[in-house]
């Protein structure tokens, strides 16, 4: 299992290019962590559980955590044209944001109380709150503007 | 949310916040404006580096509510190689920078950091001070830099400023390569300012310490055994020790070949420890910073006439015991 760990509140900047290009925004996908990594006996204690309102999480059982198509959320928007030296800079901290206040009032709730949703993918056969079919739809490319379509 | 202090831990110890750095600034990210530094302190309980780029941006700082990066005690970076004992930021994915700062007053002290390179990489710097809203200063201080490349298509530095806006002072540092790193320091656009660091091993098809535009001093600094030319044009370069023997007030370093056996316990394999042989002892200059610090890469205090380098060679002292029975 992986878990996509979800910015929860927004930071704003009063320069719009570095609000655009630096800050995070509630929904962005901030990064991908393998099953058992909040196991440890300090978790608790740290800044990572979602009651510190930090971070909240879209949990995946069954698949990788080194999977390429859950990556892709964590991955900023960059330029359209290199610099220079061919480098293509950062547009915008990243190009996938979960679309927040658009979900589901109950989805909405149970992020917000729970801190977590558990997501339906493949044949993954046990409990779970929505289906990624559900789910992607709520994901959009800031860069089209265009929610998901595909499939982990 | 903002200032405070931080723990880093990729082995998730105890008392930790986070377990990457990249976390912190996810969450911490803020206007620290009248509300004092926000500052994450680095340590590896159980030996495991931080294998994760950072992207320092969108926050809004000042002098006074700055932001530090700096190792837990007991994790500093040492002069005699990376101690893989201790937190390091150990960066082996292509094209990133290891520290991209695109945020004014940030400061980074007593951190390990290495970076691993393959072939036909992107250019990047390990510290890369790519924009600045205001005229800030950076402090990095007391840090080990390694980089491991493939061949010469690694293209990776140590230490980059690309803003008009920026100023970096960088003392007591140590740069180790292994001759196919690109730049220990280079400036686009701003100003570079290097005392008592340590340099050895980069320059891969370029200068080691260049200017593309902007201004850059070096002072009090052994830098030796790079691929191609120590220092490029436009350079200053006082009371430092070169294998060219560049610059104003030159230090003649004491032989051993390309990496100065006779100056260094053993540089080919990062120990930069001064020899009490070496001439680099007692040949800098007192205090070129103007009080920005005085001590060396271990803390120790620094003594005229200052030494050049990263290490403050400090002579041991044997204490003898006299046992009142054996004088009667």
């Amino acid at each position: 299992m992986c878990e996509l760990m979800i910015k929860a509140a927004n930071v704003t900047n009063a320069d719009p290019v570095k609000d655009r290009r630096g800050c995070w925004k509630r929904g962005y996908f901030v990064g991908v962590k393998a099953d058992g990594w909040d196991a440890g006996p300090y978790w608790a204690d740290s800044d990572y559980p979602p009651s510190k309102g930090y971070f909240v999480y879209i949990k995946l059982p069954g698949v990788a955590v080194d999977n390429p198509n859950v990556l892709k959320y964590c991955q900023p928007q960059l330029e359209d044209t290199p610099d220079a030296d061919g480098v293509y800079k950062v547009y915008r901290r990243r190009l996938w944001q979960l679309r927040w206040d658009d979900l589901p009032t109950p989805a909405k709730n149970k992020l917000k109380n729970n801190g977590f949703l558990i997501i339906k993918v493949g044949t993954y056969s046990g409990s779970y709150d929505y289906t990624w079919s559900q789910v992607k739809g709520y994901i959009r490319n800031l860069k089209t503007n265009l929610d998901e379509i595909e499939d982990i | 949310m903002g200032a405070g202090t931080f723990l880093i831990d990729p082995d998730q110890g105890a008392g930790h916040n986070y377990h990457i750095l990249f976390d912190w600034e996810a969450a911490q990210q803020s206007n620290l404006t009248g509300t004092g530094a926000c500052i994450a302190q680095c340590t590896s309980s159980s030996g495991t580096a931080d294998t994760t780029p950072v992207v320092i941006d969108g926050w809004t700082t000042t002098e006074s509510d700055y932001i530090e990066i700096i190792a837990y005690s007991g994790d500093e970076a040492v002069k005699t190689g990376i101690d893989t004992s201790r937190y390091r930021l150990h960066i082996t994915a292509n094209d990133n920078h290891s520290i991209d700062i695109l945020e004014d007053w940030v400061h980074v002290r007593n951190l390990q950091f290495k970076v691993t390179q393959g072939v036909n990489t992107n250019v990047a710097s390990i510290l890369y001070f790519e924009s600045s809203s205001a005229n800030s200063t950076c402090k990095v201080d007391s840090c080990y830099f390694q980089i491991v490349g493939t061949d010469g298509s690694s293209k990776k530095s140590a230490i980059g400023v690309a803003d008009e806006n920026f100023t970096v002072k960088i003392y007591n540092c140590i740069f180790y390569g292994n001759l196919f790193g690109r730049f220990t320091a280079w400036v686009n656009s701003g100003v570079i300012n290097i005392y008592n660091c340590s340099a050895r091993g980069f320059g891969y098809a370029a200068n080691s310490i260049y200017i593309f535009a902007g201004t850059l001093s070096v002072v009090n600094t052994a830098v030796f055994n790079n691929n191609t030319n120590n220092f490029g044009a436009g350079v200053s370069v006082d009371h430092c020790a070169s294998d060219t023997d560049t610059g104003t007030n030159n230090v003649v370093e004491s032989g051993g070949g390309a990496d100065w056996t006779d100056d260094f316990v053993d540089a080919a394999n990062g120990d930069f420890t001064l020899k009490s042989t070496s001439n680099l002892v007692g040949s800098g200059t007192d205090d070129p910073g103007s009080g920005l610090y005085s001590d060396d890469i271990d803390g120790v205090a620094r003594t005229s006439t200052w030494d050049v380098g990263a290490d403050e060679y400090v002579a041991v002292i044997t204490t003898l015991s006299v046992v009142a029975s054996e004088c009667e």
